[in-house]
This record gives structure tokens, C-alpha cells and sequence, in this order.
């Protein structure tokens, strides 16, 4: 039984997120015979710190979200709740944030959790010295402009308005850590040790092979509204396996070695479903899918014409059956299709027409030679040069791309590479195009990644797309409090962003979770991205 | 002996000096940047690059970069990772045995098949028995590792229950991962002991042997197998040298803590300290191994001098 | 018996030309000649001749057909973008067999010329060059391939410069180790006393008794190097997709060998049988050339 469950938030407020009850029975076993101990299997395998302010890993993000509290917290629906903070306020536009501390947690070292706590870990992050990335945007990247500390209120103040801070707050890397601990672990703080708040306690940590967390028993002030409990976990111990390769991860679970995986195959996902010793749980990712970044300042990627002739040109309803094995769905906007802020009227822009496509080349002036069977202007050839790294995912994207190009005369040429020469060539801005994909949950950090000149400069924002007007309407759109009004903000983004046929947007992809069928009380945050087990437990 | 041994370990250090500044000198040269790794996909500026460039020590002169790291090892610090800022010795150290374990388990396995099915077709050259021996060895060397490897989690995990799929630490969790690893060699190894046999069994000396009317075991264990070894020998200290390129693939496979696949992770993403690390043990532990090996030939055809 | 193979050296010695015909005549004899020359000629006339006997372009999409299992239409069944696998097996194998054969023949002529004056002269030249070798042995293949590549740029014929480089030192310890031994056999000591030159001595005399390992050691070498070649593909060096080529087939096939097995499946055969060729090939070359042993 496949649970496909889409509860996307289009009117309402941050978010998208969904909760899952995993089985409709409620009963509970009494606590003795059950199991309390979680093994999952997990694909994000390259760990590179588990310090919420360092690390650049969404997958580490769902690890240590179990080890760290936020001051709130998000529900899968979208709707925030106190987490260590009691209450909080936003002033009018949006550029001081309030939060009242609770008195009673303490961190995993017996340090207090106080306001001061959460200032050090704010002001941590900004420093230079961090290289802080993932958490600096989060907390609004050189718009923080510094935390003041009145007893047991913070406030975090910024520049120019922040609309997108309390979703910030409530990701685990702006989770509250020790000052005692980061001050005493020094440089190994991430590596030998974290010290957090949350309902699991670090444990040990074998790079390349697992990471392993143990109760808090002295935990005490989860989100009863979010978790449905807010004493010590039912789980005495979680156990994360890293495990890169999918069909081992598979085996893993059907040999009873793990209880929950990650990243299931799709095409594996038919025959774990009609396996009663299986359960599937399929989300829609937030934030951002799969897509095609065209740089604006090469030829030919740069003329308008070329762009929006790929954009015809490929059939991604197929594309979507042929490279994620019929799983996700055609993409039409930078942000997927549960976004707050998605604009559904962006389908309308491309539609698959190949006519249409060498139509719009024709008129460009670029002659099908017949002889090769490309485009030509001037004795030029339409030659768009392709880069990814030499993933398997990457190969079969670009392969039917360039199947799906060549029939209207455009050179696709692939090009894959080891992953830091592809960075070194994508980030001076060698090709003309290269693959994105992203998760988030609040639609600024998609555009601003994407389209900001900010970012344009060997950054993120690989389609090195300066655009003044297009930076004011992301400026604009981040600091607007009222949701409505955010939204329409957004849907002039998107509707400049397929005007200009600035990228070519393939799939919203689906996350998919396979487990044991007794496994229950999974709450899943963030688009589906990240599963947490504090409310889990064996029926 | 003891003269040539000594040597021997003296010329040790001018090739692990050499080793370690060729690759540094390669890592330099090749394109990629591990700031850039460091910096990854996410949002980031040129001068956050530059900075983090320069924390690298990336921005100094090459010699300078070179020698502060060899003084640094010298000092008995093999510095952090660049990109993780893991320490070096530690990532290495805790690797290490899971490695050796593996490589030792396969080798003892593709040992006994390998000459065990060489020694069998050779002695019955030209039959049903040396046919069968040469398919399963043909097999071994062209049935790539990872189908093997899937092919043994699918069957002995996942069907039969046997044994896990993935990790280390203890028996039956080695079995699969050396099985699958020994499989290769031993087709390898199977063929090289047949063809060495074949050319001994065929030597005057082994002729007169025979001819004599020494009794076939003797033939073969006294004079045959021994002569038979030297190649075999060094096939199989190549093969233990190979432990950390060899077992990558079965590390990633069977989800295993090892050094091959750091190492390859490692060079690809530029983490100097953590390549130079680890190309200081491997060249170290080849040094020793061949060293070992060379002996080896003395002890196996006392007519082997060294000078 | 041994008087008799102790003249038949010595005959061979004294007519250079009549061993050429000889070895003609004695490979036309020898059942595994024949039956190697067969299958790896076949191999070979199968992939020259890819673009007459295919029945498909080997990179056309037949998306509705992905991941089909052989049938009437698909020989070999489709790949996960629908391509015929028939077709990318025969077209496949002429980047394959060049990169095989071409790279294990680097690595060995190389190897194997280091290992003779290496074992020969010992001394320096042999402490020179085994150091030399444990210097190439203790470098990460990968990086040898990368640098390659960046000082002589991205080309097919890099790809197996570098996995022959790569490859050399197998062949250099197996032959130095064999002329190490062989140098001592007495009818060499003779030969060196009776001031014969070292080059004949060396390739006359000490190279056709350390043949042997050196061509089991190349036939083992071809898959691998098959398969290696591969991985430098997704290191952006040499074939890019979507040209078809075995390793690289069987390494994407990889994620579907659940659910379609025909993927990985029949480039892996292509290989077997290519190898397959290549050691009777090998072996009955080997039983010719090897002046002792009876055929």
C-alpha cells in the first residue's frame, strides 16, 4: 500500500510539509517487549561535520536534527510551534525577531539553555572564522545584523526585512548548541562530539560508517503539538548506517540488518510495496527539483531564442518515466509543486513542442544544416556545452537531453567530470549548461540561490544572471509579512523567470522512505526531507 | 643479507620522499580546487573562496606548502582533513584494520582456490578437470566485483539469511566482502599457478626426477611448486600491496569502513592533507611488502643472489 | 627426453629463419592457436563490422521499449533509455578491445622490458628502477590518470597511456622475478661465458623462459583494463556518454541488475569471450614459443 500524501500548503502559511502516522493502529504493546532500538539505513554517506553550523549537508541536517532543539518548530503543515522558545514576536516589517527562552532545558553537558546560549550560537555562525554556509543563509547570511540578549528574551535583528527567519530558525542548523561544549571540543567539536539540547544524545561517530545517538532521558520539553509527546523518547538508541549504495541499503532492509531506509529505488518500489514485510511512504520534495541552468554569459546559452527552443524541445512528461522510472512529476517553475508560493499558471509557459522549438530557431536565424544534422549561424554551430559530475543520475539526465535536443539540431555535448574539476569549470563559468537541484521550505532561499546577482559571481547562482530588477523583487518578495501578498510576489518571479526562459525546470522530484511495517510515529519535516524519529517507536 | 636488507630500508627513504612530492606536485597540477570542494554547491563568494584558500595555506608558494607539511609529519602530525577537518591520523587509524582484515582474509582465500584449482589443472593438463578449472577462472577475472558482490548480499543476505550485508567488525560480516574480493584474484592467481606448473613439470630437472622414479608427490612438492612459487609470490604481494586501490569497490558494495574509497574520495576532491596522509602509509607499506617479497625469492630458489 | 629437448634448443639456436616456419607449422597444430585465433577474430570481424550488422543506431531512444528483456526485435533487450544493447555491444567493443588490448600492451612491452634489465644486470640499475617502480606503485591510479590527462588533455589514446602506466609495474616485478631465477640456469651462465651479448642473451635465451608469465599476466590484464578504462570515462577522460563502450555499460548497468539483468549481462559476455580468445591465444603462443616444452 502506497501512501502517497500530498498535503501541500498553496494558501497558507511557510510551508508544505506532511505527518505521518505510519500504521492506523493506535494500540500500544506494552513497553517491556518492545523493541527500542533503531537502525536505519542512509544514503547521505559524505559527512562532512556534524556541527549544525558547518556542515553543507541536508543528510546531516536529519541526523542531528535529533541531537539539537530550534527555538521553534515547524510542523509538517507549515504551522510553527513553540520548540526552546516559549513565544515569540516579529515586528511590523519584519526585521526584529523576538523569542522568549524556556527556563527548564538544559544541554546534554548540564550547561543551562539560557538567551545567552542562543546568542553565542547565532553570533558562532557568523563569524569568518566558521565558514559558515548553510546556517549563514539561513539565519539571513550578511543581512544578520546581531542578537540582543534582555534576561530570558533574545532578539535577532536584521538589516532589511527577513520574512523567511522563522522558517530559518526552526531548521536544525540553526539549532541551539553548548557554548561549554563547543569552547571545550574546540576544533573536534562536529567530529569527536556535539553537545545539543535535543531528545537524543550523541554517542559516537564513525565517518564512513555510522553515526550513533542514545536517549536523553532527562528530555523533557518536546513539541507536544508537533510530536504528539514531550518526555524521553520510547527509542533508546538510533543508529544511523551510512550506506552510499542503493541496492545495498535495499538488501539492508530486507535482510532485517536495517528498520528504515532512505533514497528507495524507485524501480524497486512496486515489489517492497506488495511485500506485507514492507511499508512505502512516498512524499513530494520541497524546494527545488531537478533542472537545467543556462549561463547568461556564454553563447549560445546567452540568446533568449536558444533558451526557450530547449525548453520546447524536451519532453519531460517521458523524461520523467525514463530517468526517475515514472516517480515525480514534469516541473514548470523553480519551485516544486507543494511550495508555498508555486505559481501553477508557470505550466502554461512550455509546453513539449519540437515544432515550435525549430520554429523559434529558424526565426533566430540558425539554419539546420543538413549535412550534420545542427543548427548553424554564420558557419557557427548551435553547440551548447553540457557539465556535470560523473554521477549515474547526471548521465542519464544529460543522455536524454541530448536525444531530445538533437532532434531539433541543437549539439548537446556532455561532458562528465570528476566532482571538483566540475567545480572548478562551473564556478569560472566555462559551460553553457550544468544540473540544480535543491531542497528548502521557503521559497527566498530557492530564488535567491538561483537568480540574486548576489550570488551570481562563481556562487550558487550559476546561470550568472544579473538582473536588477530581478534582485529587487527577490528583496522585496523576502520581506513582505503577509502571505497573500508574499505569494503574488513570487509568482512574478516565477512568471520573469519562464519569460525569460532562464532555466529549463525537468522534475519535482518524490522523496521515498521504505520500513518495517511495525515502525510507527515518524513525523517527516521539511517537504518530506527530513524524517525524525524522537516520536518513533515498535508497535 | 643483513647488509642488503639494510639497504634496502635505506633506499626506502628517498622513494617515499619521492612519492610524496610527486603527488603533491600532482595534486597541485591537475584541476580542481579543495576550497571549492570545501565551499561545495552552496551559497558562497569569491571572496569567501579566497579566504578559505588562505586558511588552506593554498595561497603560499609550493615549497613552502611542502615543506611546512613534511616538517609538520616529521613532528608526528599529519594535520586535518580540508574538507572535513577530521584528523588525519585518526581517519587513517581507524580505517586501517578493517583494511588489513579484508585484504588478509581474501588473499588467504584466493590463495588456496587460486592454487589449489592451478595446481589441480596443471597436473591434469589437457582434461575435463583442467577445462573446468581454466571456465571457473576465466569467471573469476571477467565477472566485474560489484555484480559478484550483489550477486552474494541478493543471495546469502537477503534469500538465506547466512550472513549480513554490510559493516565490519566481526566474522561473518568479512565472509561475504573477502569472498566476493577473493574471487578476482583467484582466477588470476589460478591461471598463474597452472602456467608456472606446466613449465616446470616440463623442466630436465623434473624429467630426471621422475625418471628416477621419485614418487609423484615428492615430484611435485620438492621440486615442481616450489619453482613454480616466484611468480605466484610476487602476483600475491602485489596483490596485498594493492590493498588500498584493490578493495574499493567491495568497500562501497558492502558498505565497509576501509581506506580505498577514502582514498579515491580523497584525491578526487583534492583533500591534500588527507591524499599525502595516506599515500605516506601505502608507499611505506609497498616499501616493506617488496622488500619482503624480494626475500622471499632467495628462500623459495637459493640461486636467486643479490649483489 | 632431455637429450632430446637440449638439442632441439640448441637447433633453434643455429636456424634463425627455420624457427619462423617452424612456429608457423607448429601453430597450425595447436588446437588452442586455432580455436583462440577463431573466437578473437569473430570478435573482432563482429565489432568492425558493427555498423553493417547492427539493426540499430546504438544511441537511438526507443523510450516506450526501456528496459525490455531480449526479444526478436532487441536481441539483447534495451537500457534504461531504451537503447538497443545489441547494438552499443558491437559498436561498444571498438573503444573496448582498443583500450585492452592497446594498454595491457603498453603496460607489458614496458613492463616487461624494465624486468629483463632490471633481473639481468641487477645491481644499481636494478635498485634504480624497482624503486622507480614502488614510486609508480604507491601513487593513487586515479591521480596518475588525472595528471596524464591535464599535461596531454583529454584524448582516448591518454586513457590508455594512463591505465598502461598504471598497469607497468605488475609486469616489471613478475619478469624481473623470473630473470632473476632464469639467469642462473646453467645453459645461460654457459652462454654468458662463452661471451655471448647481453641483448641475445636477453631476448633470446632469458625472454622465451619468462614468456609465460608474462602472457598469463596480459590475458588476466585485458578485463581489467576493459573495466578501468571504464572508470576513467566517469572520470570525464575519454569516452563520454553516450558512446557506447563495455565498462562503462556494465558500471551504469549496475542500478538495474535487479530488475533487468540483460543490461550488464551481455557486455560482461563480450568481455568473456574477448578474454576467452586471448588466453588460448596466449596459452597455445606460449606452448610454441616455450623452446622446452613438448607439443
Amino acid at each position: 500500500m502506497i501512501r502517497k500524501l500530498r498535503f501541500g500548503n498553496r494558501v497558507g502559511l511557510l510551508a508544505l510539509l506532511m505527518t505521518v502516522v505510519l500504521l492506523l493502529g493506535v494500540a500500544l504493546a506494552p513497553v517491556s517487549a518492545q523493541q527500542t532500538e533503531l537502525t536505519i539505513g542512509f544514503s547521505f554517506a559524505d559527512v562532512d561535520s556534524l556541527d549544525p553550523g558547518v556542515t553543507t549537508s541536508s543528510g546531516v541536517g536529519i541526523m542531528i536534527g535529533h541531537v539539537f532543539d530550534t527555538l521553534i518548530v515547524q510542523n509538517p503543515l507549515g504551522t510553527f510551534h513553540p520548540g526552546l522558545a516559549t513565544e515569540w514576536r516579529v515586528n511590523d516589517d519584519a526585521t526584529e525577531y523576538t523569542f522568549v527562552i524556556r527556563d527548564d532545558a538544559v544541554f546534554h553537558d548540564g550547561t543551562p539553555v539560557n538567551a545567552e546560549a542562543v546568542k553565542f550560537t547565532f553570533d558562532r555562525i557568523v563569524d569568518p572564522a566558521l565558514n559558515s554556509q548553510m546556517a549563514f543563509s539561513f539565519l539571513g547570511s550578511t543581512n544578520y545584523a546581531g542578537t540582543d540578549v534582555d534576561g530570558n528574551t533574545v532578539t535577532v535583528r536584521f538589516n532589511s526585512p527577513n520574512a523567511a527567519f522563522l522558517d530559518g530558525v526552526s531548521q536544525p542548523q540553526l539549532g541551539i548548541v553548548s557554548p561549554t561544549a563547543v569552547e571545550e571540543l574546540g576544533e573536534d567539536f562536529g567530529f569527536a562530539g556535539i553537545v545539543g539540547s535535543g531528545p537524543f544524545i550523541f554517542e559516537s561517530f564513525t565517518p564512513g560508517s555510522e553515526v550513533v545517538l542514545v536517549r536523553n532521558p532527562d528530555y523533557n520539553w518536546g513539541s507536544e503539538e508537533v510530536f504528539g509527546r514531550s518526555g524521553p523518547s520510547d527509542l533508546e538508541r538510533i543508529t544511523f548506517k551510512l550506506i552510499e549504495e542503493p541496492n545495498t541499503r535495499l538488501a539492508a532492509l530486507e535482510s532485517g540488518e536495517v528498520d528504515f531506509i532512505d533514497g528507495v529505488p524507485g524501480l524497486d518500489v512496486q515489489r517492497l510495496d506488495e511485500d506485507p514485510n514492507f511499508v512505502i511512504q512516498q512524499f513530494d520534495q520541497a524546494g527545488h527539483g531537478w533542472s537545467l541552468m543556462f549561463n547568461q554569459e556564454k553563447a549560445p546559452s546567452n540568446e533568449l531564442a536558444v533558451r526557450r527552443a530547449v525548453n520546447y524541445a524536451i519532453d519531460k512528461e517521458t523524461m520523467v518515466d525514463v530517468v526517475w522510472n515514472g516517480f515525480g512529476q514534469p516541473a514548470c517553475s523553480p519551485l516544486t509543486h507543494v511550495m508555498f508560493g508555486y505559481d501553477p499558471s508557470t505550466c502554461d509557459a512550455f509546453t513539449y513542442d519540437p515544432d515550435m522549438a525549430a520554429a523559434i530557431l529558424d526565426e533566430a536565424g540558425w539554419v539546420l544544416n543538413e549535412e550534420t544534422g545542427i543548427r548553424e549561424r554564420d558557419g557557427v554551430p548551435l553547440v551548447l556545452e553540457h557539465y556535470a559530475p560523473d554521477r549515474p543520475l547526471s548521465a542519464a539526465m544529460a543522455e536524454f537531453v541530448q536525444a531530445d535536443l538533437a532532434a531539433v539540431g541543437i549539439d548537446f555535448q556532455i561532458n562528465l567530470v570528476e566532482f571538483s574539476a566540475y567545480l572548478d569549470i562551473v564556478r569560472a563559468g566555462e559551460h553553457n549548461t550544468q544540473n540544480w537541484w535543491d531542497t528548502q521550505t521557503d521559497p527566498d532561499g530557492v530564488m535567491r540561490t538561483l537568480f540574486h546577482s548576489s550570488n551570481a559571481d562563481g556562487g550558487t547562482n550559476r546561470n550568472r544572471y544579473r538582473d536588477e530588477e530581478m534582485d529587487r523583487l527577490i528583496d522585496t518578495a523576502a520581506g513582505i509579512a503577509d502571505p497573500v501578498e508574499r505569494a503574488a510576489a513570487y509568482a512574478q518571479i516565477q512568471q520573469k523567470v519562464n519569460d525569460e526562459a532562464l532555466m529549463v525546470f525537468f522534475e519535482d522530484p518524490v522523496v521515498i522512505y521504505a520500513s518495517v511495517p511495525n515502525l510507527e510515529g515518524l513525523v517527516v519535516f521539511s517537504g518530506g526531507f527530513q524524517p525524525n524519529f524522537y516520536a518513533a517507536h515498535f508497535s | 643479507m643483513i647488509r642488503y636488507i639494510a639497504n634496502r630500508l635505506l633506499q626506502a627513504i628517498p622513494t617515499v620522499i619521492l612519492v610524496t612530492i610527486l603527488v603533491f606536485l600532482m595534486l597541485h597540477f591537475t584541476p580542481g580546487d579543495p576550497a571549492q570542494v570545501f565551499l561545495g554547491d552552496r551559497h558562497s563568494t569569491p571572496e569567501q573562496l579566497e579566504r578559505v584558500r588562505a586558511e588552506m595555506g593554498l595561497d603560499r608558494p609550493l615549497y613552502e606548502q611542502y615543506l611546512n607539511y613534511m616538517s609538520n609529519v616529521l613532528h608526528g602530525d599529519l594535520g586535518r582533513s580540508l574538507i572535513t577537518n577530521f584528523p588525519v591520523d585518526d581517519t587513517i587509524l581507524t580505517r586501517i584494520p578493517h583494511t588489513l582484515e579484508l585484504t588478509l582474509a581474501s588473499m588467504l582465500i584466493s590463495t588456496v582456490l587460486g592454487v589449489g584449482l592451478g595446481m589441480l589443472a596443471a597436473l591434469r593438463h589437457n582434461t575435463i578437470i583442467d577445462t573446468i578449472a581454466m571456465a571457473f577462472a576465466l569467471l573469476g577475472i571477467s565477472v566485474p566485483v560489484y555484480w559478484s558482490s550483489l550477486l552474494f548480499i541478493l543471495l546469502f543476505s537477503v534469500k538465506l539469511g547466512w550472513f549480513p550485508p554490510i559493516g565490519q567488525g566481526s566474522l561473518d560480516r568479512l565472509v561475504l566482502p573477502a569472498f566476493a574480493l577473493a574471487f578476482v584474484s583467484a582466477g588470476a592467481l589460478a591461471r598463474m599457478v597452472r602456467s608456472s606448473m606446466l613449465e616446470v613439470l616440463n623442466q630436465d630437472y623434473v624429467i630426471t626426477a621422475r625418471s628416477k622414479g621419485l614418487s609423484e608427490r615428492v615430484v611435485i612438492f620438492r621440486h615442481t611448486l616450489r619453482n613454480a612459487l616466484i611468480p605466484v609470490v610476487t602476483i600475491l604481494g602485489l596483490t596485498f600491496g594493492n590493498l588500498v586501490g584493490g578493495a574499493v569497490l567491495t568497500e562501497t558494495i558492502f558498505a565497509r569502513l576501509g581506506i580505498g574509497r577514502m582514498y579515491v574520495q580523497a584525491v578526487v576532491e583534492k583533500d591534500f592533507t588527507l591524499v599525502q596522509g595516506t599515500t605516506l602509509f601505502v608507499a611505506l607499506s609497498y616499501v616493506l611488502i617488496n622488500i619482503g617479497i624480494d626475500l622471499i625469492y632467495v628462500f623459495i630458489d637459493p640461486r636467486i643472489k643479490y649483489d | 627426453m632431455t637429450e632430446q629437448s637440449t638439442v632441439r634448443v640448441k637447433l633453434e639456436q643455429e636456424r634463425g629463419e627455420s624457427r619462423i616456419l617452424g612456429f608457423v607449422r607448429r601453430a597450425r597444430r595447436s588446437p588452442n592457436v586455432i580455436v583462440g585465433t577463431t573466437v578473437l577474430s569473430l570478435v573482432i570481424i563482429l565489432v568492425v563490422l558493427a555498423p553493417v550488422l547492427s539493426p540499430f543506431d546504438p544511441i537511438e531512444q526507443f523510450r516506450r521499449e526501456r528496459l525490455m528483456g531480449p526479444s526478436a526485435t532487441h536481441y539483447f533487450g534495451t537500457d534504461n533509455l531504451g537503447r538497443d544493447i545489441f547494438a552499443r555491444v558491437l559498436f561498444g567493443g571498438r573503444i573496448s578491445l582498443q583500450v585492452g588490448i592497446i594498454s595491457v600492451s603498453i603496460a607489458s612491452l614496458g613492463g616487461t622490458f624494465l624486468g629483463l634489465i632490471s633481473g639481468y644486470y641487477g645491481r644499481w640499475l636494478d635498485s634504480l628502477i624497482m624503486r622507480l617502480i614502488d614510486v609508480l606503485l604507491s601513487f593513487p591510479s586515479i591521480l596518475l590518470a588525472l595528471a596524464i590527462v591535464a599535461v596531454l588533455g583529454r584524448d582516448l589514446r591518454n586513457v590508455m597511456l594512463a591505465v598502461g602506466i598504471a598497469t607497468l609495474p605488475i609486469y616489471t616485478r613478475v619478469v624481473r622475478a623470473s630473470t632473476l631465477s632464469v639467469k642462473e640456469i646453467d645453459y645461460i651462465t654457459a652462454a654468458r661465458a662463452l661471451g655471448a651479448p647481453a641483448w641475445r642473451i636477453l631476448f633470446f635465451h632469458i625472454l622465451p623462459n619468462v614468456l609465460a608469465p608474462i602472457i598469463v599476466v596480459s590475458t588476466n590484464g585485458i578485463a581489467g583494463a576493459i573495466i578501468a578504462g571504464a572508470a576513467l570515462s566517469f572520470l570525464g577522460v575519454g569516452a563520454q556518454p553516450p558512446t557506447p563502450e563495455w565498462g562503462l555499460m556494465l558500471s551504469q548497468g549496475q542500478e538495474f541488475l535487479r530488475v533487468a539483468w540483460w543490461v550488464t549481462t551481455f557486455p560482461g559476455l563480450a568481455i568473456m569471450v574477448t578474454v576467452l580468445g586471448i588466453n588460448l591465444l596466449g596459452d597455445g603462443l606460449r606452448d610454441i614459443l616455450d623452446p622446452r616444452l613438448k607439443i
